[in-house]
C-alpha cells in the first residue's frame, strides 16, 4: 500500500517549496493588507518553525526530513534559504534548526486567563525572506525540481514520497510547465509517486476553487494546466483534510487550489506537511 | 500470603539506541512486601523530555496516591519536578519551544495486596493490563480490542494547560487474584499483539511465559521482538513488559 512508510531518522522523507517571486507577488492581499510576498515568507517560516519543533527532542532536533525552498522569479531559479543555508537545496531538518538567518523578536496575542487577550514577545526564526520582481520561469522551476527529487529519490529509495508545494499568482512565462509537472508526479519510490500541490494565490481571492475533482470546471486553460499538473490528495491527507479542517473531499480531489487567500493557502500547507502520522 | 514472582522488560524501537527508550517501568524492589507496586509507563514520541515525565510517573507510583481524590497533587508534584528538569539547561530556542508544550505520557499502575488476594489498577492511554486465569484471558483493562489501539488516547501531560478534566480520563479497575494467576502489563505495542492473538483464538501469552522464562530471557525477546517487528506483527515502537505469577 502507497504512503505507509516510516518516516524515521533512517529513512527520512522531504518537501520541497517551489515558491513565485515574481513581480506581481509584491500586491498586498486585501484580507491582511500585506504584500503576498510578505505574507507568504511569514508562512514558510512559520511552517519550518513548527517542522523543527516537530523533529525537536531533548537531546536535540532529529533529522525525520529535508527540507528545501527554491525561489523563481527576476533571477531565473534559486535555492531561497538565506544565511549560512544559502544556494543548499535540501537541508536536513537538524540544519535548518540550527541556521536560521536571524532570529526576529515578535510580538503575539495569547489569552491572559481571565478571557482577554496580551501581547507577549515570541522568537521567530527567519530562514527565507521576500522577494518579488520579474517574470514568472515556472518551467525552469519544476525542472530544477524534478533534479532535486531525484537526487533525493537516487539516495533514499524506500522514503515516504517528497511533498513539492508550489505557490504561484501568475502564469509560466518560460513556456508550457506541463510536461516538468508531469516529469515530477512520476518520480516515486517504493511507498508511492511524489504529490505536488499547486497553489494558486489571488490578492483579492475571487472565485477560489479549493481541492476540486475531476468533474470541476475552471476558468481558463491556464488553471486546467495548474489543475492537470497536481496529484490527486491521497486517503490519508484526505483524512487529514477532514479530521482538522472539518473538508469533505472527494476521491479524486486534487491538491490543488486556484484563487486562494492566505488562509486557504496555508490550510493546503497544513493538510500537504501532516504525513507526521507515521512519524516514529 | 500470595506469592509472587515477577520478570519485566523494557527496550527501544528497532533503530533506535537504548538510550532512546521513552518507556520505564517500576517494580517492587522487594517482593516480600505485602503491598507489592508495579507501573508502566510510554512516553509520546511527538513530545520531549517524554523519557523524563515517563520515568516521573512511575517514580511517583511508588510513594504517591493515583486515587481521584490526591490525583491532582501527585500530577502537580510530578509535573513540578518535570519543570525543573527541562529547564536546568539551556535550550536552543526550538527546544526550548517544544518544551513549552509539555510531555505526554501513557500510564498504568497496579498494586497488589498479597495478604487479602486482590490487586487496584490505574490508567490512562493504551498501556494494558492482562489477567490470565487457567490459560484463558480474565481480563483486558483499559483496552478491550486490538482495534482501539489505532485511536488517539488521553495521555498524562506535565503542562498544567492539558490537566483539566485528568481526574475524569483516570480509570480504576479493582479485582481479585488467585494463585496460579498470572498478571501482565504491556504498552501498547506488544499489547495490540496480545488482543489481535486472542482474537484470533490464540493464547500469546503462553509465547511470552515462555520467552522470559529463559536464563538469557532479554536477549531471546530482544530477537522474538524484532522478528514480529520485521513480520509487521508487532508495531516498532518501544516495548515495556511485566509478567507476574502468582503462587
Amino acid at each position: 500500500m502507497a504512503y505507509t512508510a516510516e518516516i524515521s531518522r533512517t529513512n527520512p522523507s522531504c518537501f520541497l517549496f517551489v515558491i513565485d517571486q515574481s513581480g506581481s507577488m509584491s500586491d498586498n492581499y486585501v484580507s491582511v493588507g500585506k504584500p503576498k510576498s510578505e505574507a507568504l515568507a511569514d508562512v514558510i517560516n512559520r511552517m519550518l518553525q513548527q517542522l523543527v519543533i516537530k523533529c525537536a527532542k531533548s537531546e536535540g532536533v532529529r533529522d525525520y526530513y529535508h527540507v528545501g525552498v527554491l525561489g523563481y522569479g527576476a533571477n531565473g531559479v534559486k535555492p531561497a534559504f538565506g544565511g549560512a543555508l544559502s544556494n543548499k537545496k535540501l537541508v536536513p531538518i537538524s540544519e535548518i534548526a540550527d541556521n536560521p538567518a536571524r532570529i526576529e523578536e515578535r510580538t503575539k496575542k495569547v489569552s491572559d486567563g481571565a478571557g482577554g487577550l496580551v501581547d507577549t514577545s515570541i522568537k521567530f526564526p527567519i530562514w527565507f525572506d521576500p522577494t518579488a520582481s520579474g517574470g514568472t520561469p515556472m518551467t525552469e522551476a519544476f525542472k530544477q525540481a524534478n533534479s532535486i527529487i531525484e537526487d533525493w529519490l537516487s539516495s533514499n529509495p524506500h522514503c515516504f514520497p517528497p511533498v513539492v508545494i508550489h505557490i504561484t499568482d501568475g502564469e509560466s512565462t518560460d513556456g508550457d510547465p506541463t510536461q516538468e509537472m508531469n516529469r515530477l508526479t512520476r518520480q516515486s519510490s517504493n511507498d508511492g509517486n511524489v504529490i505536488l500541490f499547486n497553489l494558486h494565490t489571488n490578492a483579492r481571492s475571487t472565485n477560489a476553487i479549493s481541492f476540486p475533482g475531476p468533474e470541476t470546471t475552471l476558468p481558463d486553460q491556464y488553471a486546467e494546466k495548474l489543475f492537470n499538473g497536481a496529484s490527486s490528495l491521497p486517503s490519508f491527507m484526505r483524512n487529514v483534510a477532514a479530521h482538522e479542517f472539518g473538508l469533505s473531499l472527494s476521491d479524486g480531489a486534487k491538491a490543488f487550489v486556484l484563487n486562494g487567500d492566505i488562509d486557504l493557502i496555508i490550510t493546503a500547507i497544513e493538510i500537504g506537511t501532516r504525513p507526521s502520522l507515521q512519524l516514529r | 500470603m500470595l506469592k509472587c514472582n515477577f520478570k519485566s522488560i523494557t527496550t527501544s524501537k528497532f533503530g533506535n539506541t537504548a538510550d532512546e527508550n521513552e518507556d520505564n517501568l517500576l517494580t517492587p524492589s522487594n517482593a516480600d512486601e505485602t503491598l507489592l507496586r508495579f507501573a508502566i509507563s510510554d512516553g509520546a514520541t511527538e513530545t520531549s523530555f517524554s523519557k523524563e515525565w515517563s520515568d516521573l510517573l512511575v517514580t511517583y507510583y511508588k510513594d504517591n496516591s493515583f486515587e481521584q481524590d490526591h490525583f491532582g497533587s501527585t500530577l502537580d508534584k510530578a509535573s513540578k519536578s518535570w519543570q525543573s528538569i527541562a529547564t536546568a539547561i539551556e535550550l536552543p530556542w526550538y527546544a526550548q519551544q517544544k518544551a513549552e508544550i509539555g510531555a505526554f505520557a501513557a500510564f498504568l499502575g497496579v498494586t497488589i495486596n498479597r495478604e487479602e488476594f486482590i490487586f487496584n489498577s490505574v490508567a490512562i492511554g493504551d498501556c494494558t493490563l492482562f489477567q490470565v486465569r487457567g490459560n484463558e484471558l480474565m481480563l483486558s483493562f483499559p483496552m478491550l480490542k486490538a482495534e482501539e489501539f489505532g485511536n488517539t488516547p488521553h495521555l498524562l501531560s506535565s503542562n498544567s494547560k492539558y490537566q483539566n478534566g485528568v481526574e475524569t480520563q483516570l480509570k480504576y479497575y479493582k479485582g481479585e487474584i488467585l494463585p496460579d494467576d498470572t498478571i501482565i502489563l504491556a504498552t501498547d505495542a506488544i499489547a495490540a499483539w496480545v488482543l489481535k492473538r486472542t482474537e484470533k483464538g490464540d493464547k500469546p501469552w503462553n509465547s511470552l511465559q515462555c520467552l522470559l522464562s529463559f536464563e538469557d530471557y532479554k536477549t531471546d525477546f530482544q530477537n522474538w521482538l524484532n522478528n514480529k517487528r520485521q513480520e509487521s506483527e508487532i508495531k516498532n515502537d518501544d516495548v515495556t513488559l511485566i509478567v507476574i505469577n502468582f503462587q
